[in-house]
């Protein structure tokens, strides 16, 4: 090829593929950066290529995000950390452009490089970076600066790192609240790494602005730097400092920002400690528990169980379980939900007498709930249950529930609940499961929707395996069989789908006398749709059965379907015996 | 002076009289009454007294109210909530005072969210708000100090609510017809749309003083009314906006802060959430303000096109807004025919790709700016322009395909391509053979044939020029790609080669394990 020995200019390919008006072109090219780089070598990949990057920042978007992330692993290619702050101009432009998915990945590929750099480095290149996206005039800058101050801090020297705290605290002050939801959302990142007699004076100040902040999307994002901060912090500075700003922020007038405080509370109590929790958080939690809004309700119920844990069992029962009584019966919907899905939890912390007494009739009401969200929820952590009340005690309760589930007029219901059964045959045993869901299971086979018919198949396995082939045989595989001859295909396909399931589980003995011979009947259907699931659970079948089978049987039912009329049977038929020779061929 | 004076007597009775302290709180703190919610199906209400207008000192107060003094306001409010006399039935000089008398009453805010609680009092409120419409409208209403402060005190602490959640019931199990949301109807309406009427006609008074009045419709009352207009409710959305514009009008000094705070809710919506109801509200008014910038621009407003106008155009929801944005957009192409080339290119950084329904909007709104673009804009961003009309009128979406090729009804525009055809034909020729040859659409199909007979018509040399250099490419596109396959390999290699060759020290940086 004389392609081959015309000198090749890996720069100037580059250029030419960025120029294409393809851009997945010019995208495979960006992804192909570190070849370029490779055959440049180090040296003139950081003369060359870097700086030739460094100008090419007005292509598109999704050009520009995937330079991002390429440039975040390029240290190797520009020859090693002690070169790696060549990396850096290209990043700091592209952390000032306009679209945020951009800054945010040139945001973290410089987090990347700049966790590797060597000290004297960061100082002399990547702290003057972040100083000037800083004090960059259009936000995007400023944005981004917020990012990179866990970077650029712990190498600073005791006047730089002033310097550095001054300009964060601009940045939570800045006149637009884009920078300061920025600098909310990385306060905790930065306070990690300041330490702590700033912590407590310069840190919990701009955290303090951020808490007052008028607009309720800055104090969102404050109330999540609460856990995080406390964390840091001495056990009583976080009580003096961070404790009253939660219980403020539970009564916020925002709900967003209330909803907020819901769903960090428990983390807030651990920051806070055990103490001040029984005394201070209890009465914010009621409070957040028995909100006007149901979203922050929502929250605040789905953290019912992780929260009484770290109680005594008296405050629980004394403060939190009347609110979980109210809340069983709310209003709404989701709120009941979010509650059942939990509640059980709270078994072992309330101990069997306060459960049987109290949490049962609120669990036996959810129960009941005319929502089968709420029911299925419940339903989905029987097994806690079962340790708890035994099922003596539920079995009552729980079988008209499951019966009205199974026959939800939501699909997706009726799945979910199909997905519980094996968990519910483990627990309930034999005898139970025989009586009363037996039945139900075959019904499925022949519901209106496949997705059903198929889990219902899927259902018969699991079933099968939990209780045992002899189990199966009494109770599985003659109703199934008895479906063979349904008048709708749909349903003959949903048995051919369950014997092709079952076999494996029931063994070669089962299969060549009670399921082969339907599927063999079943070749002689008249809807080819039927015919060629035959040869492929044929196919199936090759590995369980013997040799001697495959040879009598299984072959002779293919190699008349390889004759039929349909080219789909065909098809599969011929697809069959292909893996039966092969499977001949290595034994 | 002495009116003031007098305006203190009758209020400090009518705190003795009623022993109100509800009403009396409102003085300093916004009350709110709510029916708590159903528990168990025991109905147990509850007063309480929350939400403080946000200035430091009340949170305390407020938290007194709910924790402590529950029971007791209940009973108090449910007691003294009755009508005060009509304005008919005092003398004139009474006048003022009553009309004070009747915005502290109406600074209680009822829970509308159950619609059986306190529809006595509703019906009072409703009433004394229909009074002071018919007050302010009939007499001459001198705006003191005073009366300035309880009005704005009253008007924030029925309007200034922090809008509820989506409901979610409607999302989950029930609903199959998610598609056609209808807008959430704020239930408390009968009494937000009176006071929403009561401020827009304080604000459009010409007896309100504007250099007195800046101090109660100051930046915090501004930054809340705006936070209102991602209302669901349309209704309210129209209010805010008409509310909003005389605001703009009058209160010169608050101009430029009222700029600025809403471009900061235009950043958050496109950088941040891409979710706001009030968008198109936002854009009116600032068509309208467009509309009086004065000649030649400021640089300010280059800006606020440049960097708020023009990335508008990215977020999905588009279509909830398009028509004021491209509004305001054309409005500034007609201010300074310039800006058209700075546009042109804004519009096609944010050119959709999958969203064909957008994509049309796009189309429909080059059209309006190209009508108003001259010759030398144009030819400053014709190429980059042409190649994405080429794209086009080769979608696969006949609408977006027809639609480009309507461009050429507009005489205007084409004459712009008929005069510089000899750089615009080369770009859109392959499009416009490929449409000819097999575009499925019959509309488009016509419609391109047209188009290539215009062409040829005008200058059958450049057009046969194009047939020649179209083939071409055709018979070498394989080879191209082939071409660009081989060289990369090659590159490949070359790397291969040189890392090899480097191994000695690449393996002394074995801390960088995906080099290998």
């Amino acid at each position: 090829m004389s392609m081959v020995d015309e000198p090749l200019y890996p720069i100037a390919v580059l250029i030419d593929e960025l120029k294409n008006d393809d851009i997945q072109l010019r995208l495979n090219s960006i992804r192909r950066l570190n070849t370029i780089a490779r055959a440049l070598g180090e040296e003139r990949t950081r003369k060359e290529l870097i700086p030739f990057l460094s100008e090419n920042n007005d292509d598109d978007d999704e050009v520009l995000l995937a330079m991002a992330e390429e440039l975040g692993v390029f240290i190797p290619y520009v020859g090693g950390v002690e070169y790696a702050s060549v990396l850096l101009p290209p990043l700091e432009t592209l952390c000032t452009v306009e679209e945020t998915c951009v800054r945010d990945k040139a945001v973290e590929s410089l987090c990347r490089i700049g966790s590797q750099m060597r000290e004297n480095d960061l100082v002399d290149w990547f702290i003057p970076l972040v100083k000037r996206l800083a004090a960059g005039e259009w936000f995007t800058a400023r944005v981004s600066a917020c990012g990179l101050f866990h970077i650029a801090y712990p190498s600073a020297s005791e006047m730089l790192k002033t310097e550095l705290r001054s300009i964060y605290s601009q940045l939570c002050q800045d006149d637009m609240p884009m920078v300061r939801r920025a600098a909310a959302t990385n306060l905790g990142k930065f306070a990690a790494t300041v330490e702590p007699p700033n912590l407590k004076a310069d840190i919990m100040s701009m955290f303090e602005d951020l808490t007052q902040d008028d607009q309720d999307s800055v104090r969102l994002l404050a109330v999540e730097g609460c856990a995080a901060l406390g964390k840091l912090l001495e056990s009583q500075d976080c009580v003096a400092h961070i404790l009253p700003v939660i219980v403020n922020f539970s009564q916020d007038k925002s709900w967003r920002v209330r909803y907020m405080v819901a769903n960090q509370l428990y983390e807030l109590c651990e920051a806070v400690g055990p103490e001040p929790t029984r005394t201070d958080l209890v009465p914010a939690y009621v409070r957040l528990l028995r909100d006007n809004e149901a979203e922050v309700r929502i929250a605040a119920a789905g953290k019912v169980t992780k929260f009484c844990r770290i109680l005594n069992p008296e405050l629980a029962i004394q403060h939190i379980l009347p609110c979980v009584k109210e809340l069983s019966s709310d209003s709404s919907q989701h709120v009941r939900s979010a509650l059942a899905s939990v509640i059980m939890g709270m078994a072992p912390v309330l101990g069997k007498d306060a459960t049987i007494e109290q949490l049962l009739p609120i669990f036996l009401s959810l129960l009941k709930d005319e929502f089968p969200d709420v029911r299925l929820n419940i339903i989905s952590k029987l097994d806690q249950v079962n340790q708890v009340i035994g099922i003596d005690l539920l079995s009552q309760s729980l079988l008209p529930a499951i019966v009205e589930l199974a026959e939800d007029r939501h699909w997706r219901v009726r799945l979910a609940i199909i997905e519980y059964i094996p968990l519910l045959a483990s627990q309930l045993g034999v005898g139970f499961f025989d009586d009363k869901l037996g039945a139900l299971c075959m019904q499925w086979l022949q519901d209106k929707v496949y997705s059903i018919r198929d889990a219902a198949a899927n259902n018969l396995k699991r079933l099968a395996e939990e209780f045992g082939p002899e189990w199966a045989m009494q109770h599985i595989i003659p109703q199934v069989l008895d479906m063979t001859n349904n008048p709708h295909y749909l349903y003959r396909m949903t048995i051919l789908r369950a014997i092709s399931l079952l076999a494996p589980v029931m063994g070669s003995e089962i299969t060549c006398s009670k399921l082969l011979p339907v599927v063999v009947t079943a070749s002689k259907d008249r809807v080819p749709n039927i015919k060629f699931n035959v040869a492929k659970v044929l196919q199936s079948l090759i590995h369980i059965v013997d040799q001697s089978v495959v040879e009598k049987t299984i072959r002779p039912c293919l190699v008349e379907l390889a004759e039929d009329p349909d080219v789909d049977v065909r098809y599969y038929a011929n697809q069959a015996l292909q893996s039966i020779d092969s499977v001949m061929m290595s034994s | 002076m002495i009116k003031q004076i007098f305006g203190k007597i009758p209020r400090k009775q009518s705190k003795s009289a009623g022993s109100s302290t509800t009403v009396s709180s409102s003085d300093t703190a916004r009350s709110r009454v709510e029916g708590n919610r159903k528990l168990g199906g025991s109905v147990d209400t509850v007063l309480t007294v929350h939400h403080s207008v946000s200035s430091n000192g009340y949170k305390t107060l407020d938290k007194f109210y709910r924790d402590e003094n529950l029971d007791a306001n209940r009973k108090l409010v449910t007691a003294s909530y009755e009508p005060l006399p009509g304005f008919r039935d005092v003398p004139s000089s009474e006048k003022q005072n009553l009309f004070i008398r009747k915005l502290n009453m109406c600074c209680v805010v009822f829970d509308f969210a159950d619609p059986t609680k306190y529809l006595k009092e509703k019906e009072i409120k409703r009433q004394t708000l229909l009074e002071l419409v018919e007050y302010v409208t009939s007499a001459i209403v001198i705006y003191t100090e005073t009366v300035m402060q309880e009005f704005v005190k009253m008007v924030s602490a029925n309007l200034f609510r922090v809008h509820s959640p989506q409901s979610r019931e409607n999302t989950v199990m029930e609903a199959l017809d998610v598609e056609e949301e209808e807008p959430a109807m704020d239930p408390a309406w009968p009494h937000l749309q009176i006071v929403y009427e009561l401020l827009l006609r304080f604000v459009a008074s010409p007896e309100t003083d504007a250099k007195v009045a800046k101090r109660y419709i100051d930046h915090s009352f501004v930054c809340k009314l705006l936070d209102l207009f991602d209302s669901e409710d349309p209704r309210e959305r129209e209010y805010l906006k008409t509310i909003l514009h005389r605001i703009y009008g009058k209160f010169m000094v608050h101009r430029p802060y009222i700029r600025k705070a809403i471009n900061n809710m235009f950043y958050c919506f496109i950088f941040e959430t891409e979710k706001h109801n009030g968008i198109a509200e936002l854009l009116e008014i600032w068509g309208s303000i467009i509309n009086g910038f004065a000649l030649p621009l400021k640089e300010e407003h280059k800006l606020f096109l440049v960097r708020v106008l023009i990335p508008l155009h990215k977020p999905k929801c588009l279509a909830m807004y398009h028509q004021q944005l491209s509004y305001c957009i054309t409005q500034f192409v007609e201010k300074d025919c310039k800006l058209a080339d700075i546009i042109i290119r804004g519009l096609l950084k944010y050119w959709p790709v999958t969203n064909s329904s957008k994509e049309v909007m796009f189309l429909n709104e080059l059209e309006e700016v190209l009508e108003a673009t001259q010759s030398p804009e144009f030819q400053r961003c014709m190429v980059p322009l042409f190649r994405q009309v080429a794209q086009c009128l080769n979608s696969l979406h006949f609408q977006v395909a027809e639609r480009a090729l309507f461009l050429w009804n507009n005489d205007h525009i084409d004459n712009l391509i008929k005069q510089n055809r000899k750089i615009i034909l080369p770009i859109i020729f392959p499009a416009l053979e490929r449409n000819a040859r097999h575009h499925w659409n019959q509309a488009v199909h016509g419609l391109t044939l047209n188009i290539r007979k215009i062409f040829y018509d005008l200058d059958p040399e450049l057009f046969k020029e194009c047939l020649l250099k179209f083939e071409e490419v055709v018979s070498k596109q394989e080879e191209i790609r082939a071409k660009r396959e081989a060289t990369w390999n090659r590159l490949e290699e070359i790397a291969a080669e040189k890392v090899a060759s480097n191994e000695a020290v690449l393996v002394s940086q074995s801390s960088f394990p995906h080099l290998t």
